[in-house]
């Protein structure tokens, strides 16, 4: 356990205890490379197909905010027009893609993307 | 672009998918390195994670991602933080799903459906590599992957450093400390056999 190499400071004998625990669990995980590498590309189609459909979804949501009265450019109505343009994208998503998402729901990141853009001062620098 | 992908090496395949968008040429960089990228995704999760999931996850980052890639770089840096920040978002994302199941059970009164009955898990769990990768994971991050990537996968100080945002002397000391504590960790299992029956 204690034999470091010193030439390069690397704990070979750590290191091939660590090596038999990963391989071990990797070789468990089962998919060869193909379906590994089959479905990372069927994610990114996904991807690719919900990508091209949420930002003409997000920006007729963003529109449609312009045209809105001021009165009804409140709070609740943009959280409930994001929410439709956030179902509106997820019909078009499978579960899979739902787990990819970076913070777990698409329709989150649809909702965050939409508010922000919502609350953006249109005479403003941004 | 006549030039057949398993003539060229890693900086080529890199190059040649960047500028061309050649997916023979990334499909070629990738089979060279899923093994040591499921290895390390291996060392990073533990066994209620599904670790496909983050593999597909990387490789469609990495896809997304390789043609911003800076020819010169050592690809390895650029494919162990994508592991590292995938499996991280993966971790988030489980804990989250166990507020939520946690949230569901109690307002249904009937356990929490993600409490590790699966036998599989079980079987993973039970496992001596799987005890040598929980003792791992105690270290925490970085020093996990530090330790793992260093030792089991010979990747250099510098790259680590490179790789993790840190100087390479903060790397040299935490590496020292997290051995250490690896060790310790290891030690029952490794000297006694004192949980056998």
């Amino acid at each position: 356990m204690n034999d470091t190499d010193e030439d390069d400071g690397r704990d070979t004998a750590l290191g091939a205890l660590l090596y038999r625990a990963t391989e071990e669990r990797a070789n468990r995980a089962g998919p060869d490379f193909d379906a590994v590498y089959g479905r990372a590309a069927e994610r990114r189609g996904r991807r690719a197909r919900v990508l091209r459909a949420a930002v003409p979804l997000a920006a007729a949501a963003v529109m449609a905010a312009a045209i809105l009265p001021p009165v009804m450019r409140e709070r609740e109505t943009r959280a409930m027009v994001a929410a439709e343009v956030a179902i509106l994208a997820e019909r078009i998503m499978d579960p899979d893609a739902f787990r990819a998402a970076p913070d777990g729901s698409f329709a989150e990141g649809v909702s965050v993307f939409v508010d922000e853009l919502w609350n953006r001062d249109p005479a403003g620098s941004d | 672009m006549g030039t057949s992908v398993t003539a060229l090496d890693d900086a080529q395949l890199v190059e040649r998918f960047a500028r061309h968008g050649d997916n023979a040429a990334f499909e070629a960089f990738v089979r060279h390195y899923l093994p040591a990228l499921r290895r390390f995704i291996a060392a990073r999760l533990p066994p209620d994670v599904d670790a496909a999931e983050v593999e597909q996850d990387v490789l469609v980052r990495l896809h997304a991602g390789l043609g911003r890639f800076r020819f010169g770089a050592d690809p390895t840096t650029y494919l162990y933080r994508i592991c590292w920040n995938a499996a991280a978002d993966a971790l988030r994302a489980r804990k989250r799903e166990r507020g939520r199941a946690r949230r569901m059970a109690a307002l249904k009164a009937d356990g929490d459906p993600r409490n590790g009955d699966d036998p599989a898990i079980q079987l993973e769990r039970s496992s001596e590599g799987a005890r040598v990768l929980a003792a791992l994971r105690s270290l925490g991050e970085p020093d996990a992957s530090l330790v793992y990537l260093r030792d089991s996968e010979g990747v250099g100080v510098a790259e680590l450093a490179r790789t993790f945002g840190l100087p390479e002397g903060t790397v040299k000391s935490r590496l020292s400390r997290a051995r250490g504590r690896l060790r310790a960790a290891l030690e029952p299992d490794t000297t006694g056999g004192r949980h056998d029956p």
